[in-house]
Parts: structure tokens; sequence; C-alpha cells
């Protein structure tokens, strides 16, 4: 008995299942569930920007507005926030866009896994735009990447203070980027899940206020979905343009 | 690969580039639907719920984060529980730095898009 309500509770759909059984050397490199819809998350994103572009017309359809739209959104945050020189890494900020927003949205589908609901999937995006953040600050600007850390204007009494907080606060960057998406996203489907079971428990005299929610928090978890891939992108766009002007 | 040809053409495209950049901002400073346009640029990126998530979760991780340092310091050192209270003031430190940080910058953003609309308007 209670074994079947743990497995029906709100958490398991977080629940990671081995869809085919692998191990390398010892490591359990498993093709989970949550590989399976990140590849799907690719494979669709891919599908919908490749095909909807392949008439290439001057008056753009329905589906080539879509793809354009995307770019153009992408495009203009680029621009606007990091400058002319981030022009060169507009193809992994798109791709990072389109992957977690088809990530999020994939998730909303009954029956779905959120990717974007473990930290550790959150975690290595932020990680990666993180150390290729840093990465880009010290080849572009040497040793000169430091000056981010050292603000100016500063008496030299309070230096040494100023320096490890700004350290401290760099690195708390790639944490603070990937549990904003993460804590959204799982808190978002565990409170669909709770509110779904009230639906079926109080049956169907009373589930019906419980229901008008839901549906009012499916539109809310929607627009939570869009806005996080907007938000992580745009911090990924801010650190790129502290990473190439360090110091302002 | 670095022939003077490949390198004129770069710059003539950074330049052609540079000069599509100044077209693109008068025709939006000019063109009719400058003040719709203002506005929808300022609503994506200034939407309220995006400013709160952007903030809260900096000083809530910063703080959780410097406290888990702490007490691991802690337990390495045996020094319960003062480094603990040390980096918790700086993981409050560190979240408030980068919290005014966003609230400069969107400030800062507010101030020159009034600006714009000064002279545009």
């Amino acid at each position: 008995m209670a074994e079947s309500t743990e497995q029906d509770g709100p958490l398991a759909q977080f629940e990671i299942r081995s869809l085919v059984e692998m191990h390398l050397g010892g490591v359990d490199v498993s093709f989970t569930n949550s590989a399976a819809w990140m590849v799907l998350a690719i494979v669709l994103a891919t599908l919908l920007l490749t095909l909807s572009m392949s008439g290439r017309a001057m008056v753009p359809g329905r589906w080539q507005s879509i793809s354009e739209l995307f770019y153009e959104f992408i495009a203009n945050m680029v621009r606007d926030n990091v400058g002319t020189e981030g022009r060169r890494y507009f193809p992994f900020i798109f791709t990072l866009f389109i992957f977690i927003l088809f990530s999020n949205i994939l998730g909303m589908l009954p029956y779905s896994f959120t990717t974007t609901s473990h930290i550790i999937v959150t975690f290595a995006l932020a990680f990666v735009v993180f150390l290729g953040v840093t990465v880009i600050g010290f080849l572009k600007n040497g040793l000169g990447f430091l000056r981010l850390f050292v603000p100016s204007g500063v008496p030299i009494a309070l230096m040494p203070l100023l320096v490890v907080i700004e350290v401290i606060s760099y690195f708390i960057r790639p944490i603070s980027l990937s549990v904003r998406l993460f804590a959204n996203m799982m808190a978002g489907h565990t409170m669909l899940k709770v509110f779904g079971g009230f639906v079926i428990s109080l049956g169907l005299l009373l589930g019906w206020a419980p229901l008008l929610f839901l549906v009012a928090l499916t539109g809310l978890e929607i627009g939570i979905a869009l806005l996080q891939a907007y938000v992580f992108t745009i911090l990924t766009c801010l650190y790129l343009h502290d990473a190439l002007h360090p110091g302002h | 690969m670095t022939n003077p040809d490949n390198e004129t053409s770069e710059a003539a495209r950074r330049k052609s580039l540079e000069d599509l950049d100044k077209r693109l901002k008068t025709a939006r400073g000019q063109g009719p639907n400058s003040a719709h346009g203002g506005r929808s640029r300022a609503s994506g990126r200034n939407s309220g719920v995006a400013i709160a998530w952007r903030i809260s979760v900096e000083l809530a991780v910063a703080i959780g984060v410097c406290a888990a340092i702490g007490i691991g310091l802690d337990n390495w050192f045996g020094t319960n529980p003062w480094l603990l209270l040390v980096f918790i003031l700086l993981g409050f430190a560190a979240g408030i730095r980068n919290v005014y940080r966003v609230a400069q910058k969107l400030a800062a953003e507010a101030e020159e898009e009034e600006k714009v609309s000064d002279r545009g308007g």
C-alpha cells in the first residue's frame, strides 16, 4: 500500500529509468528516459528549424515565421547585451536557448519527462557556460580579465574583503544559473501533480475547484517554461559581456 | 590563409555590418512604430517576473552555497561554528553585491530608454 502511493506520488515523475542498459568500464552509461527526452528535444528542434526554413521564401509562411522569430529574438538579445563582438557566439547561445526551450515545453506534455527538472542537467549547461565564459575572458583580455574582481574607486583597506566578495559572487554564478531553472521546473511540475491528485481525491462533487486551478496553473507553467529559457539565455549573454569587457 | 584579400573582405564585411547597425538604429528611432518598438523591447527585457527570478535566486543561492562551504571547512578544520559564521556573512555580502549589480544595470537601461523616448517624442 505504502509502496504504491509512493510510486504514484508527485515526485514519481522525476524518476530516472534506464531504457537501454549500458556499462562502460564499471560506469553506468545507460540510455535513460532523461536522455531519450533530450534526444527528442534536439530532433524536434532540428526538424522544426530545417523543415520550416527549407522553402527560404522572401515572404515567410507560418512555419518560416516561427524560425525567423526565434532567430531574430536571440540575435537582438545578443546584439543588445553583448554587442557586435557577440555575433561570433550567436550559434552557441541560440542552441542553448532552443534546447532549454524545447526541453521545458516538452516537459509540459502529459506523461513526458522534464529533463530540466534535474539539477545535474541544468548544472551541466550552466557549468559549460561558466567555463566557456571564463576561458573566453582570459583569451580575450589575458590577465586583464582579473580586473573583473577588482572594483574601481575603493580604498586600499577595503580591497581584500571586496575582492573576496567579488570572487565568491563570480563562482556562485553557475550555481544560481542552474538552481533558478531547476527549481522552477521541479516546483512547477510537483505542484501540477499535487493538484492533479486533489482533483481525483475530491471526486466528482468537489474536484472542480482544483481542476480549474490546474488549468490556470498549466498556463502559468507554460509561461514559466518560456520565461526560464529566456532568463537562462539572457544571463549567459550578460556573463559573456562581462568576459569581453571586464573593466565595466 | 592570411592573404590580404581575405583580410580586406573581412574588414569590408565588418564595415557593412556596422553600417547596417547604424541604419537599423536610425530607422528604429524615426520609424512610425518607434514608440511601439521601444515598449515591446522594454516589456521583453524588464518583465517583472524575470527580474524577480533573477534577483531572488541570486541572494538565496549565495547564502546557501557559502553556508555549505563554511560547514564543510568547519568539519575539516574542527573550528565549529566560526567559519560558518564568516562564510554566511561573506555569502550575504556576495548576494547583495550581485543583486546590486543587476539593479544598477536595470536602472542604467531604464535611464537610457527614457533618454531615447525623450529625444524621439
